[in-house]
């Protein structure tokens, strides 16, 4: 019924063209990858694009078309989790804090407002710190910094929700509160969820892959995009194909989630246009 | 005389809008309700009938007084003793659409306490469904289809089997017809009254609209305010009013019989809200035969005929 | 302003200035619980791999007070801080802490500065252009450059503005702070996520706004288009667009860790990024403590400029 709607925005089709190319690309991509990504070979290093390696080879002599491949699936995988996470973790805070106010709300907004005290990155990179360099932490980090947006817009419905009278007719009838925030105020939830989290994935990728950049979040001698922007970078001047392939992959990622983001918004909530 | 179900002794509750403004929702209410009876309670809008009727289901938790279920103080009932007790309290509201699930079916509408309550399995719900579907006067075709296909007398039937579906001792209508269109009210009275009879149903019909309390009801409150200020049955209230509020709402009601068009009484002033009312009784600012003890103390209820209570100075 | 709204509005700043004191108090607290647990020991990461015996390592934590129990160096730090203003020295500079920050928080504030203005001024005319001439070619243009800019990694496109400008073109140092030469690209850089959401952003308030009533109202009137443009459209499509540039204030002090580290910016960002890799507690501790303090401030002169805005909003 929505997908009509979101076929006739011509970006966010696009957009969602994008989404799958890089779907299939880390699904896939793995399997038919020429080389494996951790391979080095010092004799070829840093080689330039050519017909043997597509995206040429990197500081190792590892061959970034394969990297690439694999890279793909966990920056999709990193993303996907940062955004469910959040999304998960956010709804339950919400839902109790809008549902059951009093001091469940008051501790839950103030623990919310912590966070959100800090500027975003600050904190990532505080979180990483304490839990030690990895993409897992990494994914940790980003979903904290996520959390209250979640909550916040969740609360916010919920507030608005519980008024209402069909609620009240569940209660006459004995729902429990868990009954009612599951089969009444989710459901409704879902719409803005949605958006937020497509739109939000873009976020979470550009920010795992920028805790990737410092060295904060994938480690050697995995491949992720950020990480291997990092690496390639002290041989911008010679050989910038190391660092600038990588980097047009996540900016096409991003671009193509940011698209479907804007596509599921206008059909979801055209309000927020 | 059946014996008493339901008894509210002294019932209290307050809204705090601000630091310095307390709505007296309910002020002190207290009465009793027999078995097999159908207890009217009228009112104009925020006199705090609707809030009487949340009440005694403990939708909204009192501030003081007591409610006794059968001679149990509800209010001191745990969680699982509370979902007991829904199954025999039930509730009707007024407003048939927005009281049911858009999202939810009919079928599933009905259901919905039958499965909070684990009736059975889905055979079992779906029969009692249907026959509760039967009862109401809703046809098979409909368990499918939503609230926004239907009209408001239908989704009311859906609200009724809904409240039957248990089969509830007693059963709070909160303004149950008001909401919708003249013509389809009776039918949906006749609905509930039949309902009553067939399974010895206990009502309180909550409703502004004397002449539809007036041929259902067998006793009605009357209430300003927060304050219960007459109780009669309906024959006695309607044939021989005491309260000043209550002949005024009479007079309001048309009759078709000509002779006893009765002169309409126009209360002086603005409505009142329940706002920090203070001393003295509540209808003394609009009422044109106060004496001058109506503006300090309040009345109470005193019993002036058999089983007809008045709360008003005059008769004291 | 009249008086009777001058007395409450300070009543709020006063409430919210003295909020923040145990917000930043319950920072400080928690960053310094969050380092404690944090793994990688300072003084091993101090003395290096060569000559690291494990006399040396507890002579060189007893030095730095590390060997003392959390809770009596929290204190100790507390202390220092409230009564002598000191946040500590560096384990690695061994120079004080404010020192360090003073070195840096100018250098990041300017590099913001610079960065805000540049996103605000175009964003507006991008912003507003686009609006008025929907779709022509300049409203395509500012779509392009909003979705783009989006959607780009920050640390990216320094490195390809890095790689255009500095390695091909050699219009620009690639890196290090001195002048105007040295600001332009990390500017340009970390202006443009924000430029991209207030360019959207005043687009569609913009939008909204000429669509309005009381638009057609003051042109039926017989207003010039321009007075129309400019006196009723802008200033409401406006009140967005503040709190967005107060919000950019959080992005930009975000975005200033990635930009100075790809431009080797001596900033607070990059200040705090070397700390973490060599675990110099007091540095991070001091870092942290002065954004998220700046970041407060911000939010607060954000939300006092709402009611000069919007004659609505009431404290």
């Amino acid at each position: 019924m929505f997908w009509k709607r979101f076929k006739r925005d011509r970006a966010a089709v696009i957009g969602l063209g994008i989404l799958v190319f890089i779907i299939c690309l880390s699904i896939l991509g793995p399997i038919f990858a020429p080389y494996d990504p951790a391979e080095q070979s010092l004799a070829k290093r840093r080689q330039l694009p050519n017909w043997e390696n597509i995206f040429g080879r990197d500081a190792f002599g590892r061959d970034i078309f394969s990297r690439i491949l694999f890279g793909a699936r966990i920056t999709l995988i990193a993303g996907l989790s940062v955004v469910i996470s959040a999304m998960i973790i956010g709804t339950i805070l919400g839902t109790f804090s809008g549902y059951w106010g009093g001091l469940v709300d008051i501790l839950i907004m103030r623990a919310m407002d912590f966070i959100l005290a800090f500027p975003t990155f600050f904190l990532a990179i505080l979180i990483v710190a304490m839990l030690g360099p990895s993409l897992f932490n990494a994914i940790i980090a980003v979903t904290i910094t996520t959390i209250p947006q979640y909550a916040r817009v969740v609360r916010g419905a919920t507030l608005s929700l519980k008024g209402l009278l069909y609620i009240e007719a569940a209660k006459a009838m004995g729902a429990s509160d868990i009954r009612i925030i599951i089969e009444h105020i989710i459901p409704n939830l879902i719409g803005p969820i949605i958006v937020l989290a497509s739109v939000g994935l873009g976020g979470a990728v550009i920010m795992v892959a920028a805790l990737g950049f410092l060295g904060m979040g994938a480690q050697p001698p995995t491949a992720e995009w950020g990480l291997m922007l990092s690496e390639g970078r002290s041989y911008i001047t010679s050989n910038p194909h190391m660092t600038m392939i990588p980097g047009i992959f996540l900016v096409i990622f991003v671009l193509g989630s940011n698209l479907v983001g804007d596509g599921l918004r206008d059909v979801l909530d055209p309000r927020l246009k | 005389m059946k014996e008493i179900l339901i008894e509210v002794k002294n019932l209290k509750k307050h809204f705090r809008l601000s630091n310095q403004e307390t709505v007296h929702a309910v002020d002190g209410v207290s009465f009793a309700i027999r078995k097999g009876e159908i207890i009217g309670l009228v009112g104009e809008s925020g006199c705090g009938k609707t809030t009487t009727g949340r009440l005694i289901l403990r939708l909204i938790e009192p501030d003081e007084g007591e409610i006794l279920y059968e001679k149990e103080n509800i209010l001191s009932f745990s969680f699982r003793e509370m979902m007991s007790l829904r199954r025999k309290m039930q509730i009707i509201f007024q407003d048939p659409f927005s009281s049911l699930d858009p999202r939810k079916s009919v079928e599933n509408l009905i259901a919905q306490p039958l499965k909070i309550h684990n009736f059975g399995n889905k055979k079992k719900i779906k029969e009692r469904t249907i026959f509760l579907m039967d009862k109401v006067g809703l046809t098979r075709e409909m368990s499918t289809k939503y609230t926004h296909e239907l009209d408001g007398g239908r989704c009311q039937r859906i609200g009724i089997a809904r409240a039957l579906a248990l089969d509830p001792v007693f059963i709070v209508c909160d303004e149950p017809v008001s909401a919708l269109d003249v013509s389809i009210q009776a039918q949906i009275l006749n609905l509930i009254e039949g309902l009553s009879k067939e399974l010895e149903l206990t009502y309180l019909f909550i409703s502004h609209d004397l002449s539809v309390v007036r041929r259902l009801s067998h006793r009605i409150m009357v209430m300003y305010l927060g304050l219960i200020v007459e109780v009669a049955s309906s024959k006695e209230l309607f044939g021989n009013p005491f309260h000043p509020y209550s002949k005024a709402l009479l007079s309001a009601v048309p009759s078709l019989k000509l002779s006893k068009q009765r002169k309409r009484i126009i209360l002086k002033g603005d409505v009142p809200t329940p706002i920090n009312v203070g001393s003295g009784c509540r209808f003394f600012p609009r009422c044109d035969q106060a004496l001058s003890i109506c503006s300090h103390i309040d009345p109470l209820s005193k019993e002036i005929k058999p089983n007809h209570y008045v709360a008003c100075h005059l008769y004291t | 302003m009249s008086k009777k709204r001058y007395k409450p509005l300070l009543k709020y700043v006063y409430k919210r200035v003295f909020q923040m004191i145990p917000l930043l108090l319950l920072i400080s607290f928690v960053v310094f619980i969050m380092l404690s647990f944090a793994p990688g020991d300072p003084a091993l990461l101090l003395i290096g791999p060569i000559g690291a015996t494990p006399e040396k390592i507890n002579e060189v934590r007893e030095s730095l007070g590390l060997n003392k129990p959390l809770l009596v160096r929290y204190f100790d730090f507390l202390k220092n801080l409230l009564f002598h203003g000191d946040l500590g020295r560096s384990f690695q500079s061994k120079r004080p802490v404010t020192q360090e920050i003073a070195r840096t928080l100018p250098v990041s504030i300017r590099l913001a500065l610079n960065a805000m203005i540049i996103s605000t001024f175009f964003a507006i005319i991008l912003g507003v252009m686009s609006a008025i001439k929907q779709y022509s070619f300049l409203d395509n243009i500012t779509k392009i450059i909003v979705l783009t800019g989006v959607s780009m990694p920050i640390f990216w496109l320094g490195l390809v503005m890095i790689v255009i400008f500095s390695v091909y073109l050699g219009l620009f140092p690639s890196s290090g702070w001195g002048d105007w030469r040295h600001m332009f690209l990390p500017s340009v850089t970390l202006a443009a996520y924000p430029l991209a959401m207030l360019a959207r952003l005043t687009r569609s308030t913009m939008l909204e706004v000429i669509r309005k009533d009381y638009i057609r109202t003051a042109r039926s009137k017989g207003s010039s288009e321009f007075s129309v443009i400019y006196k009723h459209a802008l200033r409401n499509a406006l009140i967005p667009v503040i709190t967005m540039t107060g919000l950019q204030f959080g992005l930009l002090i975000s975005g200033s860790i990635l930009t100075e580290t790809v431009f080797a910016i001596p900033g607070i960002g990059r200040l705090t990024v070397q700390a973490i890799y060599i675990r110099d507690y007091p540095i991070i501790q001091g870092t942290i403590l002065v954004s998220a303090a700046i970041f407060a401030v911000v939010n607060l002169l954000v939300d006092i400029s709402y009611t000069f805005l919007d004659p609505r909003v009431k404290y």
